[in-house]
């Protein structure tokens, strides 16, 4: 059988496409453009038509950047002038319902337009296909849809390597098309396997039970496809669901991450290990680490309940546990670095979206003339009857059977309204030397008071170290104290000190946060030695010429920042680098969170001009 | 092809929301109902299952603003001069995050504007949920001026409008109920006290909990109308429960001992304000009611302090302590 050959990921895919409804929806992450995506879209395209006759589903397209408005019914201002009496347009999603929709760039989904969709999900007006084009730690879909999507599949892992895509696309249809569909009530999975299905969410931090729904529904029709007459649901096809439908959403792995570009989105117990990784998971003294900080949570709720059910738990987690240490998921070519990156960079609520230039939010500010496509909801009716109204006798002149107010389009005034632009408050400290585990503490403290105080504001603060590790992102850009309060527990430090890298890494942040049309606010906790080259490389001298090339292209971001200098005595590379920056040296020995808090506060509110007006 | 909601007797181990929500449901005048908690653990499908299990109300025929009968007239600008009434499911109008302000509080009617010329006010969103509820998912998100309007008017049951040359007032009387996920962004704090409840969800930590939720899920999925059908009796006897409490909260006395336990209470904990005691003795009352007590009783404070309190602590950015830890330290030294 060719079927065989198809990766879990493809056959994920083909359950979607064999049977949209009883999904609902699929995430396709790294959906860059390119012939495997071309071919996916083309495939979509050809399913839908063929279905056209049965079920009656159509494709439809959405844009990322569509108006949540747009999407609920309204009255049509044009049409209603035009033609004099009341015209609604039925919304988006009623002009759509039962579509397959298909949003690209699904990272740019604003958290309004989200919740529509969302709720359309919920209610089984829409079908959902979004292609996440997102890389990195960059934000990805809004948690609400992730949440929602029950099959997630990144695009790199639908078909091997060796494989064409022509070859590839042919196989699915293949597949798709000899895909049972008939009543899929007979197959149930067993208890044992509802259990541990439930266990593997457990030990992956898998709080939300949408994805363990999925699944079960996932491994039911997995097992159907490949014997048509099963009578129970394989483990082995419960192992291939959870690729798509479960460890996406994982949100801690258990067994050491052995790459290095996972530390910073990993802040939880494991953290505090500190051998090394690189060796095989058999032994079984890793085995017995790792697995400490999920039976001391099991051990905790035991106290509340003593039965024997909770014997079963803990025995179906420790199982759960061992399966995946032992690279159970691994046979599928699936490590834990993909499941971290999409669980952790959702964490922190992606973004808040708040656009300068949206023209539905914010206090309303002034009015100006009105042009085709804004939204009707916005205008300025009085001042539209204050123009209007003047000239109705000249307008009656002309259409003299008219008895209703004649009004035209260039009537039309909309509001203009304010918006404020929301700031993050970057940290960037420097973890390395003697100094770097109080340094780091204090940082670590101001960061939380000032997060406290933040949401008043609607704030966000980051945290960023360089040290012997390199650039760590501690606290992706954040509003939620919660959140800081779990990334920051643990916070190493020590070793080298790569200024360079350090400061390249804000520049990255703050272009991202720039795209977002967010502001960014730098705080710098640094003596300014440098001593470590961009390439790794121990050099004082080039680390330091770096740095100051780096310092002074932060620079021409103008933006306000601060550098704190908290050796005991003032440190002339630090003013050097200051400088460069066009940052506010201060130095202060042995800073303290609340100096530091205090510092940064005053500054803030010092910088105007952070209204802006759309 | 809209589908039955999920029963709201059917969540697995939500205890916590569910009887915040009814409490809320019992006695509106506590205030409304915030519901923190992960993703996927039931908030939005707890609250759109309500309206299934609550009495009909009875309004005023063709009124927008969904008018009591019985209540004195003059309020109402719609003008109810109609007496004929007409039974109607309590409304649980959901507030989408791209909400504007117009659409929330009302303004002129486009329509009657641009056919007739005549400047007619059209009711928004919190006329709508007038007598019902008016629920805002990731409240947390929702902007800042946004959630100052709904807080202000669901306090003072009415929406007063001062815009578009408009001027008037229409009742809006509702439980403002918000959810979200702290993790994803943090609520204002001196809105926080502004709920009279807070309750926090989380996943079931027993499997067979989780596995039960799942099931049952699977199982509404397949078929709602007859899952939702298997649930009916029990929908049917919440009903009942809540149209009994409601008729007999008037009629739970609360001991003077209880108040000065409940002041107590508040004072250990220093929390702003009496807004604590006094919705402390109303959630009290309600929890009595539902249980069908005549009276007030310790164990009624003590099962709803939590859900009371644990939202007005005066936070320590640095403490680690979650508020339901310490108000049930505080419970457990005051009344051992």
């Amino acid at each position: 059988m060719t079927a065989q050959a198809l990766t879990p990921e493809s056959l994920a895919l083909c359950a979607f496409l064999a049977q949209p409804a009883r999904y609902g929806g699929i995430l396709i992450r790294s959906a860059r453009p390119g012939p495997v995506r071309q071919a996916f879209e083309a495939l979509l395209r050809r399913m839908v038509n063929v279905s056209d006759t049965a079920s009656g589903l159509r494709l439809a397209r959405l844009p990322a950047s569509t108006p949540s408005e747009t999407l609920r019914p309204s009255l049509d201002v044009v049409q209603t002038l035009a033609a004099r009496e009341p015209i609604y347009d039925p919304g988006w999603i009623d002009c759509h319902r039962d579509c397959i929709v298909l949003v690209s760039m699904a990272e740019r989904i604003e958290p309004a337009l989200a919740q529509e969709l969302a709720q359309a999900l919920d209610q089984r007006r829409l079908l959902l296909v979004l292609l996440e084009e997102s890389v990195g730690d960059e934000p990805g879909v809004p948690p609400i849809l992730f949440d929602r999507m029950p099959l997630v599949v990144v695009q790199d892992r639908l078909l091997p390597p060796e494989q064409s895509t022509d070859e590839w696309v042919r196989q699915l249809e293949q597949v798709i098309q000899a895909w049972p569909v008939s009543a899929h009530g007979r197959l149930e999975l067993s208890s044992d396997q509802w259990r541990r299905l439930a266990a593997i969410a457990s030990v992956l931090d898998i709080p939300s039970l949408r994805p363990l729904l999925a699944t079960g529904r996932l491994a039911i029709d997995l097992t159907r496809q490949a014997s048509p007459r099963a009578r129970k649901v394989s483990d082995e096809r419960v192992d291939q669901a959870l690729v798509a439908g479960l460890v996406p959403h994982a949100r801690r792995w258990p067994e050491q991450v052995p790459d290095q570009g996972n530390d910073d989105q990993q802040p939880s117990a494991e953290a505090s290990e500190s051998d090394d990784p690189g060796h095989s998971h058999d032994q079984p003294q890793e085995t017995d680490q790792s697995q400490a900080p999920v039976q001391g949570a099991l051990e905790q709720s035991s106290t509340h309940h003593q039965n024997q059910q909770d014997h079963h738990d803990q025995q179906a987690v420790e199982a759960a546990l061992v399966d995946l240490q032992r690279g159970l998921l691994g046979a599928y070519g699936m490590g834990p670095r993909r499941p971290m990156r999409s669980g952790q960079a959702r964490r922190e609520g992606g973004r808040a979206g708040q656009r300068s230039w949206h023209p539905s939010r914010g206090r309303r500010l002034r009015v100006t003339a009105w042009k085709r496509g804004q939204p009707a909801r916005q205008l300025a009716w009085v001042k539209v009857l204050e123009r209007a109204l003047p000239l109705q006798d000249m307008r009656r002149r002309v259409s003299p059977s008219e008895d209703r107010l004649l009004l035209m389009p260039s009537d039309l005034r909309i509001w203009r309204r304010q918006h404020r632009r929301p700031l993050t408050t970057i940290f960037l400290v420097d973890a390395s030397g003697s100094m770097a585990a109080t340094r780091l503490a204090e940082a670590k403290g101001a960061v939380q008071t000032l997060l406290a105080e933040c949401y008043v504001r609607r704030d966000q603060v980051a945290l960023m170290s360089f040290g012997g590790q390199g650039v760590r992102v501690n606290l992706p850009p954040t509003r939620s104290l919660v959140a800081a309060k779990r990334a920051l527990t643990a916070l190493p430090g020590g070793g080298a000190s790569p200024v360079a890298a350090g400061l390249q890494a804000v520049i990255r942040l703050v272009d991202r946060l720039a795209q977002q049309g967010e502001d960014a606010t730098i705080v710098v906790l640094s003596d300014g030695r440098a001593n470590v080259c961009l390439d790794g490389e121990v050099n004082r001298t080039l680390a330091g010429q770096q740095a100051q090339r780096a310092a002074r292209a932060l620079a021409s971001q103008a933006l306000r920042a601060i550098w704190i200098d908290a050796s005991p005595r003032p440190e002339q590379a630090a003013q050097v680098l200051a400088h460069a920056m066009a940052a506010d040296y201060y130095p202060l020995p042995f800073a303290s969170a609340s100096q530091i808090h205090g510092l940064v506060s005053s500054v803030m509110k010092s910088s105007t001009g952070r209204e802006s007006v759309s | 092809m809209t589908r039955p909601a999920y029963p709201f007797t059917a969540l697995v181990s939500q205890e916590d929301m569910q009887l915040g929500l009814l409490m809320a449901a019992v006695d509106p005048q506590i205030g409304g109902v915030l519901i923190l908690g992960q993703r996927g653990t039931g908030k939005s499908t707890a609250v759109r299952a309500l309206a299934a299990v609550l009495p009909d109300i009875s309004v005023v025929s063709g009124c927008s603003y969904a008018c009591d009968p019985q209540a004195s007239a003059g309020l109402c600008v719609g003008g109810c001069q109609v007496k004929s009434k007409t039974k109607r499911p309590v409304p649980v109008v959901d507030l989408p995050l791209g909400a504007s302000e117009e659409s929330i509080v009302g303004g002129l009617s486009l329509e009657q504007l641009m056919v007739s010329g005549r400047r007619v006010f059209e009711p928004g969103l919190l006329a709508r949920a007038n007598r019902g509820f008016l629920y805002v998912d990731e409240i947390n998100l929702l902007e800042d001026h946004l959630v100052d309007l709904l807080i202000d008017v669901a306090a003072s049951g009415e929406n007063r409008v001062e815009r578009d040359g408009l001027s008037m007032v229409h009742p809006a009387a509702f439980v403002l109920v918000g959810s979200g996920n702290p993790e994803e962004g943090e609520l204002r704090p001196q809105l926080l006290d502004r709920f009279g409840l807070a309750v926090e969800v989380t996943t079931p930590q027993v499997l067979s909990e989780r596995i039960e939720v799942v099931r049952r899920r699977e199982a509404y999925d397949r078929d709602p109308v007859a899952f939702v059908a298997s649930y009916e009796q029990a929908q049917q006897a919440l009903t009942r429960k809540i149209t009994q409490a409601r008729r007999q909260l008037d009629k739970v006395k609360v001991p003077d001992g209880l108040l000065e336990k409940a002041a107590g209470l508040c004072l250990s904990l220093n929390t702003d304000g009496l807004r604590g005691e006094l919705a402390l003795m109303r959630a009290s009352r309600a929890m009595a009611a539902l249980n069908g007590a005549r009276q007030v009783t310790i164990e009624h404070l003590k099962a709803v302090a939590p859900m009371v309190l644990r939202h007005r602590l005066r936070r320590d950015v640095l403490d680690e302590t979650t508020g339901n830890e310490r108000v049930a330290r505080a419970l457990a030294t005051l009344m051992p």
